[in-house]
């Protein structure tokens, strides 16, 4: 994996070093010290310190001897996975959800609460305290062990715009969650958005190789795209990378609150479905929709039930939303020259496999590269809770590489 | 999802742990689609009615016992949710002593008195023998290997019970050999896999040796999940309601922390998915 190229660039002191041996250590399973010399590119001396410094904080522990290349055996190292922990919190209207791993990424316990709906974000944010006592109670875990909470939320990183203030509902944009949350919880908090923090999840866990590009579409209430190159998150100029939603579809489309026209959420959201649904006549009535804007999502899981179940007009509903998807999705390819896409998040829990039919359909059939390479299309089990999990795995990375970026090799 | 109409307002946090509990014993969530599924959509009725749902992995049985110790210690959650539970559970007995109100996934012989959601293996085996009986499979080969391989083995051995002589369990799994074991088998043949990602594997296996699936045998999962209905060819399974059974656990929970009385649900019964491989 390509850890070997971040040791190199980062140089033999600091805690960086530390963080960098500590991931190598994690990705090799078990490890001696003098393999760790020859992956790392750092002297023996420098290895053998930094080893036990990270024996000392219980990060690492002596598991068992190798086989020898003449001489004395040499000791084998390995992470100890469960002296340390990470939170990953997905902030969703429908569900908080919280995933604990520990050091080495396994899933530890998962909190499910209610969504942040109609609730303003200081509120959320005061929630959200309590429940993680509750979830670390739960799981008999000392706050000492936790290394950090990752969030998944929606919306831009605005950074130093944010307000400290609690908003109403509608502002989670302009909120400082960040901020709130490192002060109610008194643990380091890394913020992405749920997109990212799905790709990330999907590298982290997915044993990927770190040559392989890939995006991950994402959908909730609206849309995003966290997108992976060389196994390293592409962040740009503000953090604010893949606002897919906000693609144009159609430039004399109808008009989006972002100020554009014709953006693919307002085409293929949720809420798009659902204001059409609303138009087709008795659908409303025979699949119990209200078409209220606090319902939209419960509305769309049971047009997405009624479409993975066959009704003729609920699969139309879904192909519609599915076609406008599937152009972004392909318009992504293009751009990046991708093998392989993740579409993720409880927007596809219902109807996903029509998303990814209809998505398949476009990207293999139209791809400009598709008679050089495959490209494919995997939906993830949303079931799986990628945002979260892939949020803590964020916490982890940020604990395990601070500063650190895995490089191009 | 009307996470917005509820009325029960923001639930109270102290030390204890309150809300629903869970705890899973090894890596179920990640192996087992069923689980999985079952797990997430309890998660989602239990906290779309207000209350926090947790879910905790270990890594045995003795240290699930230690954990409802624990939770017992530190005040106990409004209730916990078993599955699935056995006659004569440790589990149910010990939350029962401990006073922690319990629901059950089971069996209707099993845990009278313990609220529950009940299981109907007998109909779901009848459901996969009248299936292959529709189709017309003659031999009935079983593959065990992969996830599904160590759960559900009551419903299993009553399936094949009334499937009678013509199921034959193979000792070799591996998609090759089984590819093989088709070829000597009595056509039509009808395999089921473990799960869906074995069954690919032995797609793949029987197309290699020049026959087809699903015309000269065809591949069943013994689990639905996302695989079976994306891969190509759709792969048919034995449905086993498991998002519908979560939220039917989440119904009956709810009942429970709410200090309803004693109730069992009859789950929905599972039955064959009839998708493009058998
Ligand atoms: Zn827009």
């Amino acid at each position: 994996m390509a850890q070997v190229s971040v040791v190199k660039q980062i140089g033999p002191s600091s805690e960086k070093t530390r963080g960098a041996i500590l991931d190598l250590i994690r990705s090799s399973g078990t490890v001696s010290r003098n393999e760790l010399v020859e992956l790392s590119g750092l002297t023996g001396a420098s290895i053998t310190r930094i080893v036990k410094a990270l024996i000392e904080a219980g990060l690492v522990i002596e598991t068992g001897y190798g086989d020898s290349t003449g001489g004395k055996r040499p000791t084998l190292l390995e992470l100890n996975p469960r002296s340390r922990y990470a939170v990953g919190l997905s902030l969703d209207d429908a569900h908080l959800t919280y995933a604990v791993t520990d050091l080495g990424g396994r899933l530890v316990g998962r909190l499910v609460t209610r969504g942040t709906g109609q609730e303003a974000p200081g509120a959320v944010i005061e929630r959200v305290a309590g429940e993680l006592e509750l979830l670390l109670a739960g799981l008999q875990i000392d706050r000492a062990s936790v290394v950090g909470i990752g969030v998944a939320g929606a919306g831009l990183d605005i950074r130093s715009r944010a307000e400290r203030a609690s908003l109403n509902a509608e502002e989670w944009e302009n909120f400082a969650v960040r901020d709130a949350l490192a002060a109610s919880s008194g643990l380091p908090v890394v913020r992405e958005n749920d997109a990212a923090c799905a790709a990330i999840g999907q590298f982290w866990v997915g044993r990927l190789s770190a040559s392989q590009d890939f995006a991950t579409l994402y959908m909730a209430t609206g849309f995003g795209c966290g997108i992976v190159e060389h196994g390293s998150l592409a962040r740009g100029a503000s953090s604010n990378v893949g606002e897919i939603g906000h693609m144009v579809l159609e430039v004399d489309g109808p008009p989006c609150w972002c100020g554009s026209r014709g953006c693919l959420e307002m085409l293929a959201a949720p809420r798009r479905v659902i204001s059409d649904a609303m138009a087709v006549e008795g659908l409303a009535a025979e699949l119990g929709l209200s078409g209220a804007e606090a319902d939209v999502r419960h509305d769309f899981s049971a047009v997405g039930r009624a479409a993975a179940q066959g009704h003729t007009a609920c699969v139309a509903l879904i192909e519609g939303s599915a076609r406008y998807v599937a152009q972004a999705t392909l318009s992504v390819v293009n751009l990046l020259d991708l093998d392989r896409v993740y579409l993720a998040g409880p927007g596809f829990a219902e109807a996903g496999p029509i998303y990814l039919r209809v998505i398949r359909d476009a990207v293999g059939g139209l791809a400009r590269v598709r008679d050089i390479h495959r490209v494919e299309v995997v939906l993830s089990d949303p079931a799986r809770d990628a945002a979260a999990v892939g949020a803590a795995s964020l916490a982890l990375q940020q604990s395990l590489t601070p500063h650190a970026r895995v490089g191009r090799s | 999802m009307r996470a917005r109409s509820v009325s029960r307002g923001v639930p109270h946090y102290g030390e204890q742990m309150n809300g629903v509990g869970l705890v899973l014993v090894g890596d179920v969530l990640a192996a087992d689609p069923v689980i999985s599924a079952l797990v997430h959509s309890l998660g989602e009725a239990v906290s779309e009615a207000g209350l926090p749902f947790l879910a905790r992995v270990v890594d045995d049985a003795d240290s699930e016992l230690d954990v409802y110790h624990a939770w017992h210690a530190s005040g106990a959650p409004d209730a916990v949710v078993v599955i699935p539970a056995e006659a004569d559970d440790a589990r149910v007995a010990l939350l029962t002593r401990l006073r922690i109100p319990v629901v059950a996934l089971t069996h209707e012989e099993h845990l009278p008195g313990v609220s529950a959601v009940v299981l109907d293996d007998d109909a779901a085996a009848d459901e996969l023998a009248a299936f292959l009986d529709r189709r017309g499979y003659r031999d009935v080969l079983y593959a065990p290997d992969g996830a599904g391989a160590s759960d559900a083995s009551d419903l299993r051995d009553s399936a094949f019970a009334r499937l009678g002589g013509r199921v034959r369990a193979l000792d070799d799994a591996t998609p090759q050999a089984v590819a093989r074991a088709v070829a000597e088998a009595v056509a039509p043949a009808a395999v089921v896999a473990a799960d869906a990602t074995a069954a690919v594997a032995i797609i793949a296996a029987i197309r290699e040796t020049g026959r087809s699936v699903p015309g000269d045998a065809g591949v069943l999962s013994w689990n639905d999940s996302l695989l079976c209905r994306t891969s190509d060819p759709t792969i048919t399974a034995l449905d086993r309601r498991a998002t519908e059974i979560g939220r039917l656990l989440g119904e009956c929970v709810l009942r429970v922390t709410a200090g309803g009385e004693l109730g069992r649900l009859p789950a929905p019964r599972a039955g064959v998915a009839a998708r493009e491989s058998a």
